[in-house]
């Protein structure tokens, strides 16, 4: 379009044989080769940190957390960062500043998330020339599994539970245990000897179908169900207890979390269901 | 897609774009018809109203109807003529509506590239410095407030803006000079319309008494002349225009010979290598009109002006520019000759009117033995006579000449030409009024000769059988300064030269500081005009034949082709030496940059291009017995790199020796590993 422009100018001057039409042309000529120089000039000598991959929900977005900051001091305006598939962020960095950004990267599936190449574009001063590379951060990020509500059998199991969620404690440490009079072929390490000691009842603490326990997500929880939809059940707990405020425990086959309320562990819980089984991808 | 909609900071740009479109408007004012002007500056003062508020517009409803009313308007005004003038209305109405929309980006560049354009076009209009500078500015401010309006988040922008596209402009300028100078000046590809049928001041095409008057009353240039070599004196200077030969008792008219002006090309102007003796250089000031203005007995110099066919100065169309034309002066012309019909037609009269002049021509015809001594005859009688040269005459009733020769005896160069001519047709001699210009002032150095409407003049030619048209002015009977010395003598008595023009430099000639002034200003425009305005395709060769081997467009073209590979290629070397230099000031990437081309050397290829960590895993990989050092050398850069809130000045002597140790051992290492299986 400026081209255009140059054309129509110069044969303003031709056609006239205008000499200062010439002079103006020449004018905006040069700028525009200027152009290029400053446009690149916006971007050189711009440094890029990342400070981090931050997680995601799997097919979302996982946020990429750069820091930028003009060495020579001067400013940077309008850089556009944008990464595949993704809309762009509009960024300036101010004289002598540095700015903060979070550009979103697209995660297809649970698992270690290598980021994309991330563009960073800029046409400024004049909008004429755009100027433009990509970082390629060697960091990865974490999707963790879409979460999905777990069936209602389970969940109204779990509801119930919450519901009345003093469970009779008993002893120490065995609080999360059934207790039922004992039957001929129980085993007899089942047997609380404590219990038969204080009271003379044999009781014997029942493993045989454990409720799904409020405070300890569990990998086993689900029998039978498909690996992915299991581990999105959980992340579904996940979320569910830390909105929740309620402090929560994970199990997985190999990885127990105990219980804990605080945003590391919560975190630590999403990355475990969000590797789980995934261990190519890190370097 | 959806586009988001403007920043509202991005509006402080269009501000700057408002004040250029002002100087635009400025240059534009005085040619835009008055209801064009007020409503370019009403649009362009609610625009601003409206980004006061911060608003992008108003409703698209409401913009449809006023672009609709101005299109309305703008199309009875014009009534599609096509001109470069109608189109740069136009451009000035689009911009006017276009403040009222600025809703997106595209919208910052439509208007961007509307604004550019419309100022280079200003450039048809006005060549002179002032404008050229005051639109050069008026470029400079679309091209700062472009760069606020994009980058409108970042805070005290405009500062920033005004000096980078200054930086640009000056460091553009000797890139602009050499293109300016190289580029090939071709002829115009095709025909053009007109710049416009501009109502300049300057000599009619008809002269009623009282017409010339008022074009003295005006000290605007009508030309300017070098001559090579002494230029004629000052009472041979008739600078001829027109030919007035009808007159109908009152006025004379220029009989219409039938050369209509079509579409054509520009013309190209004359060269601009050194006057021989004998020729002389116009640079004629636009006055919309087709004539040109040469003493007598010249001939054309140059291809862009012409003779018709009673040897005046005829233009290919209406001079709407500044042009530059030559003639050669050529004393040798045979008399010319006059066909019996030619006679009767230059002795034509009204049948009736100014009788008492009949009867008195007739008298004084009796007395003379031929037509010369009838001529002197006449010409004495305005010489003997009271006559008074005046610009003030008492006005003529329906027998002018009468009136003025036996009764008001007062009158301006005019009103005697009028009345020479009628004698000398009443007489049966062939008679014409000749209009021009009469003499001129020197300008700085006596380089040229400056020549003023206020120098416009009216004089008689009249026609004899062995001698041809013979110039006889009867105001050099009268007011014999006038010819002499010029109007401002003949009217020191009077004291009415340019009484109506109380600001005019020209009124205080007499004061040194001023005349010396206005002296240097008009040489300074003289020049700008010459070299710059005037740079032209004949100009510039001319000016390159002095380089030898011959050098034609095509040469030029090449030439320009190279030069602006070259700068291009300097710019690019410039801004990368400039880069390197830059980068290598910091001492951190100084060491980080001796540190890659050690891995590199060491067969660790593309190191560059992987972070640090990397880096330091691969060059453990390779030397693990400098495991340590290297860690540690990493350490250090990755604080360095990623964490630059922390302050490492001293470290940085202590990487260096970790550097300095990691590399002369793995020197020592390599050789001892080399040295091994041999030994």
């Amino acid at each position: 379009m400026f081209a255009g422009l140059l054309i129509l100018c110069l044969l303003t001057g031709i056609n006239y044989q205008n000499s200062l039409i010439y002079l103006f042309t020449f004018f905006l000529g040069t700028a525009f080769y200027g152009t290029i120089f400053q446009t690149y000039r916006n971007l050189d000598d711009l440094h890029i940190a990342v400070i981090s991959v931050g997680q995601g929900v799997a097919g979302e977005v996982i946020p990429l957390h750069l820091r930028l900051s003009a060495a020579d001091g001067v400013a940077r305006p309008s850089l556009v960062f944008s990464a595949p598939d993704q809309s762009e962020i509009r960024v300036s960095v101010d004289e002598g500043g540095s700015e903060h950004v979070t550009a979103p990267v697209l995660s297809m599936r649970r698992g270690y998330v290598t980021v994309p190449p991330v563009r960073i574009e800029t046409d400024f001063p004049f909008g004429l020339i755009r100027a433009w590379t990509w970082i390629r951060p060697e960091r990865q990020g974490v999707a963790t599994p879409r979460p999905i509500m777990p069936p209602s059998g389970a969940q109204a199991e779990d509801e119930n539970i919450t519901e009345s969620p003093n469970v009779p404690v008993h002893d120490g440490g065995q609080a999360d245990l059934r207790l039922r009079p004992y039957r001929v072929g129980d085993p007899l390490r089942r047997v609380s000897w404590k219990r038969y000691a204080r009271t003379g009842h044999m009781t014997v603490a029942d493993w045989d179908s454990p409720p799904a326990d409020p405070s300890w997500i569990d990998w086993e929880q689900y029998p039978g169900v498909d690996r992915e939809l299991r581990l999105s059940y959980l992340a579904w707990q996940v979320e569910d207890a830390y909105s929740n405020d309620r402090p929560f425990g994970m199990k997985l086959p190999g990885h127990v979390f105990p219980p804990e309320l605080t945003e590391s562990h919560y975190r630590n819980c999403l990355e475990a269901l969000g590797t789980f089984g995934d261990d190519g991808g890190r370097l | 897609m959806k586009v988001p909609p403007l920043h509202s900071l991005s509006l402080r740009g269009v501000d700057f774009w408002f004040v250029a479109y002002v100087l635009i408007l400025l240059a534009q004012v005085g040619r835009l018809p008055l209801w064009l002007s007020g409503f370019a500056a009403v649009l362009g003062v609610l625009g601003w109203i409206i980004r006061r508020q911060d608003r992008r517009g108003i409703r698209g409803r409401w913009l449809a109807v006023l672009a609709l009313g101005a299109a309305a308007l703008f199309w009875v005004f014009y009534r599609g003529q096509f001109t470069v003038d109608t189109a740069a209305s136009f451009l000035v109405l689009t911009v006017a509506l276009k403040w009222l929309e600025l809703r997106r980006r595209r919208d910052l560049f439509i208007l961007f590239f509307i604004l550019c354009y419309l100022t280079v076009v200003t450039l048809l209009f006005h060549q002179s410095i002032l404008w050229a500078v005051v639109l050069l500015a008026s470029l400079f401010l679309l091209f700062t407030g472009l760069q606020v309006a994009l980058g409108a988040r970042v805070s005290g922008l405009s500062g920033q803006a005004l000096r980078r596209s200054g930086w640009l402009f000056l460091k553009m300028l000797p890139v602009v000079a050499v293109l300016f100078l190289l580029f090939p000046r071709v002829g115009p590809l095709w025909s053009v319309p007109l710049v416009s049928d501009q109502a300049t001041t300057g000599l009619s095409d008809e002269m009623t008494p009282g017409g010339i008057t008022s074009l003295v009353q005006n000290d605007e240039r009508a030309f300017r002349v070098t001559f090579g070599g002494e230029p004629p004196a000052r009472p041979q200077r008739y600078w001829r225009a027109l030919i007035l030969d009808r007159f109908d008792g009152r006025t004379w008219r220029r009989h219409d010979f039938g050369n209509r002006e079509g579409l054509t090309r520009v013309s190209e102007s004359a060269p601009s290598d050194s006057l021989e003796p004998g020729e002389y250089e116009v640079l004629l000031e636009p006055h919309g009109r087709r004539w040109g203005f040469g003493l007598k007995g010249s001939v054309p110099a140059s291809s862009n002006v012409g003779l018709d066919s009673r040897g005046l100065l005829r233009f290919e169309r209406s001079v709407d520019t500044q042009t530059r034309y030559r003639m050669k002066r050529d004393s040798e012309t045979e008399p010319e000759q006059l066909s019996r019909s030619g006679r009767r037609f230059y002795t034509q009269l009204p049948e009736e009117g100014n009788e008492r002049t009949r009867e008195w021509v007739a008298r004084e015809r009796r007395q003379a033995q031929n037509q010369e001594v009838l001529v002197r005859r006449f010409m004495n009688h305005f010489r003997q006579e009271p006559f008074y040269y005046s610009l003030q005459p008492p006005g003529l009733g329906d027998n002018p000449v009468d009136e003025l020769l036996f009764e008001t005896r007062s009158g301006f160069c005019e009103h005697y030409a009028s009345a020479l001519a009628f004698m000398l047709r009443s007489a049966g001699i062939p008679a014409r009024i000749m209009t021009g210009y009469l003499g001129g002032e020197s300008g700085l150095n006596n380089d040229y000769l400056i020549v003023r409407q206020y120098d416009a003049h009216a004089w008689v030619e009249g026609w004899f059988p062995d001698r041809g048209w013979v110039r006889l002015d009867p105001t050099a009977m009268i007011a014999p300064e006038r010819i002499e010395s010029g109007l401002e003598a003949a009217m020191a008595d009077e004291g009415t030269f340019l009484q109506d023009n109380l600001f005019s430099p020209q009124r205080y000639g007499d004061i040194r500081w001023v005349n010396w002034v206005s002296l240097r200003l008009d040489a300074v425009n003289y020049y700008w005009q010459r070299w710059v305005v005037g740079y032209e395709g004949q100009t510039q060769l001319s000016l390159f034949e002095k380089i030898p081997g011959r050098v034609g467009f095509r040469e030029l073209g090449l030439i320009t082709a190279g030069a602006v590979a070259f700068i291009i290629g300097v710019a690019v070397l410039l801004s990368v030496v400039q880069q390197h230099r830059r980068r290598f000031r910091n001492p951190w990437y100084r060491l980080y940059d001796r540190w890659c081309r050690w891995l590199e050397k060491r067969g660790i290829p593309g190191a560059r291009h992987t972070p640090v960590s990397a880096q330091v895993e691969a060059a453990v990989a390779a030397f693990p017995e400098q495991a340590e050092r290297i860690q540690a050398f990493g350490r250090v850069m990755n604080r360095v790199f990623y964490q630059p809130d922390t302050d490492p000045g001293l470290e940085l002597k202590q990487a260096r020796q970790l550097l300095a140790r990691i590399r002369r051992q793995t020197i020592h290492g390599r050789s001892r590993t080399a040295a091994t299986p041999g030994g």
